[in-house]
């Protein structure tokens, strides 16, 4: 049961009515038009930003092809000289491998069967392109390496002059390296009368006539 | 000039989901008056008042496009007014409520509602402190229950309840007050 100052003030003020005045309505639309401009505003100032957005999105996505291209290139040819160029040996490992490249007689052609093997690796024409490129500068980077490595070793000049002309350079010329040394020794040991000498003088005898009976066979 | 008949309040409110300043026009001669004298039971000032429903109308207008025709508009509308009031309330700070606690005089005589106008009871209710006003707006009016009111005004039950029994004193003062009154102007005429 409603309490009766309840049922009094709910009976007279329920459907209480005040009109309001003449200007109401002017007000109120007034009050709706400002705020269609204020939603104007915000879609113009959306749609503004979204612009500014659209369009310097454009200027970075028109400017990065060139720039992803030439790091697809890079890329490229940094995996090519990884899998097709030898690295630059450190000095602890120049020497197996100046025995190696010695060995296998390490040449343009030798160059070549490392690009066949490596060559079903690249797939595309483009990569094939760069590998030719890089593939004639082969022979060359190995002439450096090899250079590299002998001077690593610190083969002398003079020790060098033995090796191709078989002249036993003069005393102060001489070098203190081990390597050196060994050459000296081996040089006078050749040039000398004593045993050793006939002894390497008969061992090139019996070389050179299997080579002989070897071709005579062929 | 497009002229639109709106033979039903469905379609009114259809008119004005697209915006439609005719049948805007419409609703709010249907229901300003009556939004006013909600606004007015809450607003002790007629200018404010007014002031509250255009807002509440503007709202309206803006949000009818969300109206689902699953309740009565008008009790939709009247929400949305009695919020609006509530929020100008909050924003004036003018919502100060008591937690004195006094119980309502035990003898009402019921007859003597009969005797008032409803101005006169409007201007009771303007007497009244806003936070007593607005609780038993509220309950007594509205039809809110206690925990509804405690949630609208982020307040406890006990406060809501305190605050309706002292409107309620306060107003059967004020009542014996104006019919005391009425009955001396009788006499001397």
């Amino acid at each position: 049961m409603k309490h009766p100052i309840d049922h009094i003030f709910n009976q007279h003020l329920q459907q209480y009515e005040v009109h309001p005045s003449v200007d109401a309505w002017e007000r109120l639309n007034e009050s709706l038009r400002k705020k269609k401009e204020q939603k104007i505003k915000l879609w113009y100032s959306i749609a503004a930003s979204l612009l500014v957005v659209g369009i310097s999105s454009f200027i970075i996505l028109s400017k990065q092809p060139s720039g992803t291209q030439s790091f697809t290139n890079d890329a490229a040819i940094s995996e090519i000289e990884k899998t097709v160029l030898p690295e630059k040996p450190s000095p602890e490992e120049s020497v197996p491998v100046i025995i190696e490249k010695s060995k296998t007689n390490t040449s343009k052609d030798d160059a070549l069967a490392i690009i066949k093997a490596v060559k079903p690796k690249q797939e595309n024409q483009a990569n094939q392109k760069v590998q030719k490129e890089q593939l004639s500068e082969i022979p060359q980077k190995l002439e450096n390496l090899q250079a590299s490595i002998s001077s690593d070793l610190h083969i002398s000049n003079d020790v060098k002059m033995i090796a191709a002309v078989g002249v036993i350079p003069s005393e102060n010329a001489k070098s203190n390296t081990i390597f050196d040394k060994i050459t000296n020794t081996a040089l006078e040991i050749k040039n000398s009368n004593g045993v050793m000498a006939e002894i390497r003088q008969f061992k090139d005898e019996v070389i050179s006539l299997e080579f002989f009976k070897t071709k005579k066979s062929i | 000039m497009n002229l639109h008949i709106y033979t039903s309040e469905d379609q009114l409110i259809e008119g004005c989901k697209k915006n439609e300043p005719t049948a805007q026009k419409m609703l709010f001669d249907q229901y300003a008056a009556q939004m006013l004298g909600i606004c007015r039971r809450y607003i002790n000032n007629t200018h404010d008042a007014e002031c509250i429903m255009i807002e509440g109308f503007t709202k309206t207008f803006e949000a009818i496009s969300k109206f689902r025709n699953e309740g009565s508009f008008e009790g939709w509308l009247k929400r949305i007014m009695i919020n609006c009031c509530l929020g100008y309330l909050r924003k004036n700070k003018s919502l100060s409520l008591q937690v004195e606690i006094s119980e309502a005089g035990a003898l009402y005589d019921e007859t003597i509602g009969d005797a008032l106008e409803k101005e006169d009871l409007l201007k009771m209710i303007d007497r009244l402190p806003t936070g007593y006003r607005t609780v038993f707006n509220l309950f007594a009016i509205e039809g809110y229950s206690h925990m509804e009111i405690a949630e609208e005004l982020n307040i406890t039950v006990s406060t809501s309840k305190s605050q309706l029994n002292r409107a309620r004193n306060l107003l059967q003062r004020f009542i014996q007050e104006t019919v005391v009154n009425k009955r001396i102007t009788t006499v001397k005429q």
